[in-house]
Formats: structure tokens, sequence, C-alpha cells
């Protein structure tokens, strides 16, 4: 992946991370990371982000929700190369969004 | 050459409203039907004796407008017990072949019942006082048009060997009849459900099916009681009980669960709302070029990547003062 592609890919999922942060109040001081840092995987940034905050102890909480969310095809956890690991909303959860906001 | 995915999404659209349109007509054709059967029916009764008594054939009784009304409270009484028993299309049900047929049938006892209370005498009016016999009349006919199918559906007598019990008396005869009518009735239901939830449940997949449709379903039903509403939610639970089912089977069982609860209309708009939210998803992925790259982690590996995320950052975790 080209540096140029990166940070298209970081713009297209600060987007994301944004809108996610606007739809689902309960995780959006969890959501305050603008974006990850390079050699590191959004999820791993959000983790870091939850154990900052609120400590250890609700990591798990925090990966639950986000396996809820994923279960429940409102956000999609996406793999790619580079070992990434990328968070989208779909368009349910652009639905949802829409409605809330 | 492939159709672009808007222009298909058109096309299908389209096609989707034509039936629509198609099944409205239809539906408001037979309703239509019914509703002239019905003052052909009425018609005939009051028209025919009337003429043939103008012509000095027959004499228009009040005998006769007994067994007229008595005949229309039995019908009413099957058409009431066929609605309570099909809940996916109750009107439809009751407007099939042997939908009518069960009906006339009810209607045909609750005749016979009068003329069987006319004919012994009985009296449902308690005391020894007299009584208008209008009052007398009236009451004769409405407890055989409400209560005919309580007459003949008890048993003198029931004899039992072993597990099986075998009824002596007006039951025995009538129950097989109604028996072998609602099989049908059933049977009739059961083609036309099968072909419409295959139809309907082709395009979705068993497991947004499942996590998706009966609440989509229930969000659709503004009156839904809590007793269904519970049902609804535990559909794919049911569903799945047979762990030995394919999922082509568990799919088809789980639109005929949902389609005995909410109907037909509700089940297909469900599954539209669901397409749509598919399709938009495709174009999504269409649009945003390098996340395209990236493939959906499967459910069952989500967990352990989200652990190995987890492990990785703890191992070096970052300064909480």
């Amino acid at each position: 992946m080209t540096e140029q592609n990166y940070d298209y890919l970081d713009q297209q999922i600060n987007e994301q991370v944004d809108e996610l942060r606007k739809s689902f109040p309960w995780v959006s001081d969890v959501m305050s990371l603008l974006a990850p840092a390079p050699g590191e995987t959004m999820i791993e940034s959000y983790i870091k982000s939850v154990i900052t905050k609120y400590g250890e102890e609700s990591v798990d909480k925090f990966l639950s929700t986000l396996e809820n969310l994923a279960d429940r095809k409102i956000v999609s956890i996406r793999g790619g190369d580079q070992d990434q690991l990328y968070i989208l909303l779909t368009s349910k959860g652009e639905l949802i969004k829409s409605r809330l906001t | 050459m492939d159709k672009p995915p808007g222009q298909k999404l058109t096309s299908d659209n389209s096609q989707e409203r034509n039936n629509a349109r198609f099944r409205g007509l239809f539906s408001f054709l037979r309703v239509l039907i019914f509703i002239i059967l019905v003052i052909l029916v009425f018609g005939l009764f009051f028209y025919i004796p009337r003429a043939l008594a103008s012509y000095g054939i027959v004499e228009v009784t009040s005998r006769g407008i007994d067994l007229f009304a008595v005949l229309m409270l039995g019908v009413l009484v099957g058409f009431i017990e066929l609605i309570s028993r099909y809940k996916d299309a109750p009107f439809r049900t009751a407007t099939t072949y042997p939908g009518l047929f069960y009906m006339l049938i009810n209607g045909l006892v609750a005749v016979a019942a009068l003329m069987m209370i006319q004919l012994f005498g009985w009296s449902f009016i308690p005391g020894d006082s007299p009584v208008d016999p209008e009052v007398e009349r009236w009451t004769q006919v409405l407890i055989a048009g409400l209560g005919a199918m309580s007459i003949f559906r008890s048993s003198v007598l029931v004899i039992g060997k072993g597990d099986q019990e075998v009824s002596i008396g007006p039951s025995a005869v009538l129950e097989i009849l109604l028996d072998t009518i609602d099989k049908e009735v059933d049977r009739f239901r059961g083609q036309n459900r099968a072909k419409l939830v295959k139809l309907l449940m082709k395009d979705i997949e068993y497991e947004d099916a499942k996590k998706d449709l009966p609440d989509i379903c229930a969000a659709l039903m503004q009156n839904l009681k809590e007793k269904e509403g519970e049902e609804l939610r535990k559909a794919p639970a049911v569903v799945e009980f047979n762990e030995q089912k394919s999922v082509k089977a568990m799919k088809f069982h789980l639109g005929l669960k949902i389609i005995d609860i909410v109907g037909e209309d509700v089940l297909r708009q469900a599954i539209n709302i669901m397409k749509k939210d598919a399709s938009d998803k495709t174009d999504q992925k269409r649009e945003i070029k390098p996340i395209a790259e990236s493939v959906e982690v499967a459910p069952e590996k989500r967990g352990a990547l989200l652990e190995a995320a987890k492990n990785k950052v703890l191992e070096n975790p970052p300064d909480t003062k």
C-alpha cells in the first residue's frame, strides 16, 4: 500500500469513526482518537484509548460492545493487508445514525 | 453483458411495483367476488321464495325466515372459526373453496339443529310462566345458530380401548367431515404458503434473516401482542431446535413461523427492507476504494482477532497517569 493510499484510507476511517462517535454516544468517549498510528491497527488504538480513559478493566466491555455492533451489522470489522483491522459503519449503521442525528 | 447494479435495482423495483399492483388488484377482485356471492346468497333466499310466492307455489313463512337467519349465523360462526385458526391470511382462507364449503357445512348444521329444536319443542327459557312466542322463537334461532356445533360435537358415549377412543353420537360423523374439510383448507393454504415463503426468502441469507427479520417484522407491526412479539423473538431458537436441520430448511421454517404471526404483506415488506440494505452495502463497498481492498472478518474469527489486539496492547500498555 502506497503512502498516498494510506493517507486516503486514514481519512476515510476517520470519517467513519466520526460518524460512529456521533451515532453511538455510549462509545463516544472511546472514539476520541483521530487516526491510528502507523503500524498500529485501529482496534489497538481504541483499546489504548479505553485503557487511558477508563482503565484495563473496561477493555473487555468495549470489545464486547464492538462485537455486538458487528453481530448486528451496524459496524463491519474488516481485515486488510499489513495486519490492519478497520471498523466501518455499515449502511444499517448509517440508517440508525440518520435516525439518531 | 451484465447490467450496471443501479439499472438492475431499478428494474427489480419496477417489477416489484408491478407485482404489488397485480396482487392488490387480485385481492380486490377476490373480495369483490366474495361480496357478490354473499349478495347472491341473500338475494336467492329473499327473492326466490318471494318470486315463487307470487306465483302461488310457496309461501314466505316465519319458519323460512328462521331457517335463513340460522343458516347465516352458522356461516358466520364457521367464518369466525376459520379466521381465528388461519391467522396468516384469514380472509383469503375464508374465500377458498374448502373454506366456503366449511362455512356452508357450519350453516347447514345450524339449520339441522334448529329443525331438531323445533321438532322436539325444546324451550330454553327457564320457568313455567308463559313467554312471548317471538322471544322463544328467536332464542331457539340464536341457540341453534351459535351453539349448533357444540350440540353436534357432543358424544353420547365414548368407548375406549387402549390408546384409542371412539365417540358414539352425532360428533362421530360431523367431526370426521369437519376434520376432512379443515385438513383440506390447511393443505390448500400450505401449498400457497410454501410457494410464497420459498419465493420471499430466496434472496436473503439465513444468518441475516435470523438476526434482523424478527426485529424488523416486530417494528413494522403496530398492534403486535406481547405473546406474539415473544413468539417472533423466539422463532429462530425454535427453528434451530433440531440441530440436524439444513440451513435451507431452517430458512424456510423461519419464514413460515414469521408469516404465521405477521402475515404475508409484513414479511414481504421486511424482506424488501433487508434486500435494500444489502444492495446499499454493495454500493458502499464500490465507492470506498481503499477499504474495498479489505475483507470482512468472519464472525468466528472476530473474537480471536480482537483478543489478539487486546493482548498486544496489554503487553505494552499506555501510560494512564
